[in-house]
């Protein structure tokens, strides 16, 4: 087969495949115009241009790509496609790319069509349709200009230097400079490697004539690693690399990579300007780029301005950021913390042995005593938050990670690649960790934590990753998917996971909205949010408020819990013998500090998140002052007593936090305060407070002992700072 | 800990974004520098074996963080049983330097080390090989008030550095590990546990305070 490839002329190519796979090209040019009913007159011009794009699509497959496809294939394929036709519809592109990426016999995704297909799967020419309107910012010149296109021109129109400076944008600055990495490293390799893979698959000898060597060494990577596999798999999977980079292999000089970082620049900031209640995270950078790499489309052999299609980046890029990365954006990381606590949650139901070796390796477990998991799974941070793209070295990896997350129209997806990474990973993560194999092991107490998180960490688990291990993991995220949702109705652990960190506290998360998985992605679906883009209307910042909320609520409700779960723990194990209790609560006490800590620093970015900490404090005690007015007369005394006595400690812990963060985060208060506490009182301070848990818990040493307990919680953290301060 | 087994001690590399946290590292543990890192996100580590003192051998695992404040509030996740931090700043960007304090600050509180008061910190100003011109002007007597203010200062010992030329890195990880070697002592005959309550670290630890470092 291979050599039927090597030795064919490509023209010919391109018109074997469309009359091959008909319901393809068939469901291609149905896209376009599915596209049409969108699409307003303002953007005829757009769809024009798209299709006088696609004769030229074809004559630059043949001169760039290969299709090594024969007849005997056709078949096989045929079944696939015509159920994707019974889908058409609206879900139709979807399908097709889903059932693509993840079938073995894939059709090669090329960039022109990623250039279609993704603005539809992010509805970006819907949305932006919607918007049109005269005076409104960005819309004038990305409409009436595409024809005579002009960058500079664009920018100058676009105002986005107008627009007040987005506070994170010296970090973009900075962030920049390291972008682009990928391309350098392609570079590198291309320099030093000559691309000349095994002549054992034929296909790799001819990838190497016409891609850089960044395609070449990870072809012939694939090519040994899957000598025991199908020849059709290895085919189809050198394949998809060579389309992957091709379109790249002419960007990599220093000038040119130079040029994508002033468009990226320009890219990045246009959207924060425009979304100002957005945050910049490093990361955003990383997908940005993959963006304006999709939307370079190489015409010479030069990159120039025209080369990238900047209002296509730009739209695809906002929408994505608003509607599936928002997340990631609010003030707070937390909410992205929660998309990670998924993971563990999605192997609890996959795989209970590499579940039991997270949770028994985690900070929560280990400082409970095996007591409590929370879930938190901060390995994959890096790969969740960028869309994968921060940590796949191999271009076509991220772009078909991409496709698949975008297919299904939410970033769900994206913490089912990662499980399903350290599904199909797993005996190699056993082997790193030198556990044995024994399927029913399920005892981890030995285990070094800190090579647990080395070995699941995006670094190892990506390291020199093939084509064929990629797609066995994109193959294990659709069934782990498949299996798994919708979760509340399937999975047992719902009401813990799930349930409790998204329906119950952050119904706003793009997960149920936006980018939820269930939902059908179409144009009313849209509709119902294309209002968050206007930015003369702000429903955007008031979402991003009401999420930041929500979370803190949650922050806040989660420590309460971890109080409750000590103080049960201390009445479980505490003795009635006070000066027992007393060395009891103490290094309980400093155990609790550190864990919530941890909750509580989740929150301790803004001064913001202060004044709303004061405000949920604020209704717990109005809640409470009417509890007391009402309640006084029939509650027994000391009941209502330790009651509230319980309620006031947590305020004390409240309010420990509080000045906690006015010590941190006020910059100016700061020096004031050391300057206050430097003083020989400081020490005095430090004991004061410390004292004053004693002393209140002898005071109410009642059988509620747990009461004293929480509040040294607060004043626990309080001396924390002091101490971090003062010192 | 007790046994003469390998000593792992485990450092922490803090600091603002850009400042060459992940070059110091990986000029340290594998000789290597370039000008093409990816922004750190989250938080990783590498070891490295070395020797100090009266030929002891120890292995160092440094974890390199995210410069972002965004991301600080999860160190909490990473600090737990830190032996050592080294607090890094760019000797071309005075705001890097202005924010040690606050690096520092949010260290101790959320690592919940028993000793705050005498946790062994390092600086390390990085960059030297930059040109003069674009470093921060009067540089040493900036660093001379940050570290010598009685009112919280950083009265560590302070490296310059450049983690593109290997200029002083290797000197300061030795003393980074010394130091750290010290923390794991105290800790150990503490009991081994880095939870232990507050008062008793303190009082038991603040006569040793002045020996510990510089």
């Amino acid at each position: 087969m291979g050599s039927e490839t090597l030795t064919e002329q490509r023209p010919p190519n391109r018109p074997v495949e469309l009359a091959r796979s008909k319901s393809s090209t068939l469901s291609y040019s149905a896209l376009i115009e599915y596209s049409e009913n969108w699409m307003d007159d303002s953007f005829q011009l757009e769809k024009s241009q798209v299709l006088l794009d696609e004769p030229e699509l074809i004559v630059e497959d043949d001169d760039g790509d290969i299709q090594p496809r024969h007849n005997t294939q056709d078949d096989k394929r045929e079944p696939v496609n015509i159920a994707n036709l019974e889908l058409a519809d609206s879900q139709y592109t979807c399908d097709e790319l889903l059932m693509n990426i993840t079938s073995p016999t894939r059709e090669v995704v090329t960039n022109e069509k990623r250039r279609i297909l993704w603005p539809k799967l992010l509805l970006a020419g819907h949305a932006a349709d919607k918007l049109e309107k005269p005076g409104s910012l960005l819309s004038t010149p990305s409409v009436a200009s595409h024809a005579n296109f002009s960058p500079d021109s664009f920018l100058e129109n676009l105002d986005c230097v107008d627009l007040p400076p987005h506070k994170d944008e010296d970090q973009v600055k900075l962030d920049i400079q390291r972008s682009f990495t990928m391309l350098s490293h392609i570079q590198s390799i291309s320099a030093s490697t000559n691309a000349s893979p095994s002549a054992s698959v034929n296909v790799s000898a001819s990838a190497g004539a016409s891609f850089n060597g960044g395609a070449g060494v990870s072809a012939s990577a694939s090519a040994s690693a899957s000598a025991s596999v199908t020849s059709s798999c290895a085919l189809s999977s050198t394949e998809m690399l060579e389309k992957g980079c091709s379109s790249f292999t002419t960007i990599i000089s220093p000038s040119d990579i130079k040029f994508l970082k002033k468009i990226l620049s320009n890219l990045i900031i246009k959207v924060l300007r425009r979304y100002p209640s957005l945050n910049y995270y490093q990361g955003y950078h990383d997908i940005a780029s993959i963006v304006l790499l999709v939307c370079y489309d190489s015409k010479h052999a030069e990159l120039t301005e025209e080369d990238i299609d900047q209002d296509l980046a730009f739209s695809i890029l906002e929408k994505l950021t608003v509607f599936h990365l928002r997340d990631f954006m609010i003030s707070e990381i937390s909410l992205s913390v929660n998309h990670l606590r998924l993971i563990p949650a999605i192997l609890e139901n996959a795989d209970r042995q590499l579940f039991e070796l997270i949770k028994q390796t985690s900070n929560s477990f280990l400082m409970s005593s095996g007591k409590r998991y929370d879930y938190i799974f901060l390995q994959g941070l890096s790969s969740i938050l960028t869309l994968f793209s921060h940590d796949l070295s191999n271009l076509s990896h991220i772009l078909t990670a991409w496709d698949f997350i975008l297919s299904y129209g939410s970033v769900f997806s994206n913490v089912y690649i990662y499980s399903a990474a350290l599904l199909v990973f797993k005996s190699q993560i056993w082997e790193k960790l030198s556990l044995s194999s024994q399927a029913e092991e399920a005892d981890f107490e030995n285990v070094d934590p800190d090579a647990v998180h080395a070995a699941i960490s995006p670094a190892a688990l990506f390291d020199g990753i093939n084509d064929k291990q990629w797609n066995l993991v994109l193959i294990k995220a659709k069934a782990l998917i498949e299996q798994q949702q919708p979760w509340a109705k399937k999975m047992e652990n719902s009401k813990w996971t799930w349930d409790k960190w998204f329906v119950e506290h952050n119904p706003h998360s793009v997960l149920l909205t936006t980018s939820a998985i269930d939902a059908p992605k179409n144009e009313s679906f849209f509709a119902k949010y294309s209002n968050l883009l206007d930015p003369d209307n702000h429903a955007l910042s008031e979402l991003v408020q009401a999420q930041d909320d929500e979370v803190t609520k949650q922050t806040l409700d989660e420590i309460q819990e971890q109080q409750a779960f000590f103080a049960e723990e201390d009445e479980l194990n505490g003795s009635m013998d006070s000066s027992e209790y007393e060395y009891h609560s103490d290094t309980e006490t400093s155990n609790i500090n550190s864990l919530s800590s941890s909750l509580t620093l989740n929150t301790s970015s803004s001064l913001y998140k202060i004044t709303s900490a004061g405000a949920i404090f604020k209704n717990l005690f109005s809640r409470n002052h009417d509890d007391e007015e009402k309640k006084l007369v029939i509650r027994n005394k000391n009941w209502f007593m330790s009651r509230n006595f319980y309620k006031f400690s947590i305020a004390v812990g409240v309010i420990g936090f509080v000045i906690h963060f006015l010590l941190i985060k006020n910059g100016s208060g700061q020096f004031f305060y050391r300057q206050m506490l430097a003083s020989s009182a400081v020490t005095e301070i430090k004991n004061v407070i410390g004292d004053v848990g004693v002393i209140l818990g002898n005071l109410i040493s009642t059988p509620q002992t747990h009461s004293p307990n929480v509040l040294q919680v607060g004043t626990g953290t309080l001396r924390n700072t002091l101490y971090g301060i003062g010192s | 800990m007790s046994s003469r087994k390998k000593t792992l001690l485990k450092v922490i590399i803090l600091g603002d974004s850009g400042v060459g946290k992940t070059s110091l590292m990986q000029q340290f543990v594998n000789n290597k520098f370039s000008q093409q890192y990816k922004a750190t996100i989250g938080a990783d580590f590498l070891t490295k074996e070395i020797q100090i003192d009266n030929n002891k051998s120890v292995t160092l695992q440094i974890w390199d963080t995210a410069g972002q404040e965004r991301f600080q509030s999860l160190g909490v996740a990473f600090y737990r049983g830190a032996d050592c931090c080294v607090l890094c700043f760019d000797v071309t960007n005075e705001k890097s330097l202005n924010n040690l304090t606050s690096w520092k600050d949010e260290f101790l509180v959320q690592s919940n080390v028993s000793n705050p008061q005498d946790f062994p910190f390092i600086i390390i100003g990085n960059k030297i090989d930059v040109d003069d011109s674009k470093k921060i002007p009067s540089l040493q007597k900036k660093l001379h008030n940050i570290t010598h203010n009685q009112l919280g200062g950083l009265n560590y010992p302070v490296f310059e550095t450049s983690a593109k030329d290997s200029v002083n890195v290797e000197a300061a990880f030795e003393v980074v590990a010394k130091m750290a070697l010290q923390q794991e002592e105290l800790n150990a005959a503490n009991g081994g546990d880095v939870n232990d309550d507050y008062n008793d670290a303190i009082n038991i630890h603040l006569g040793s305070e002045s020996s510990s470092c510089c």
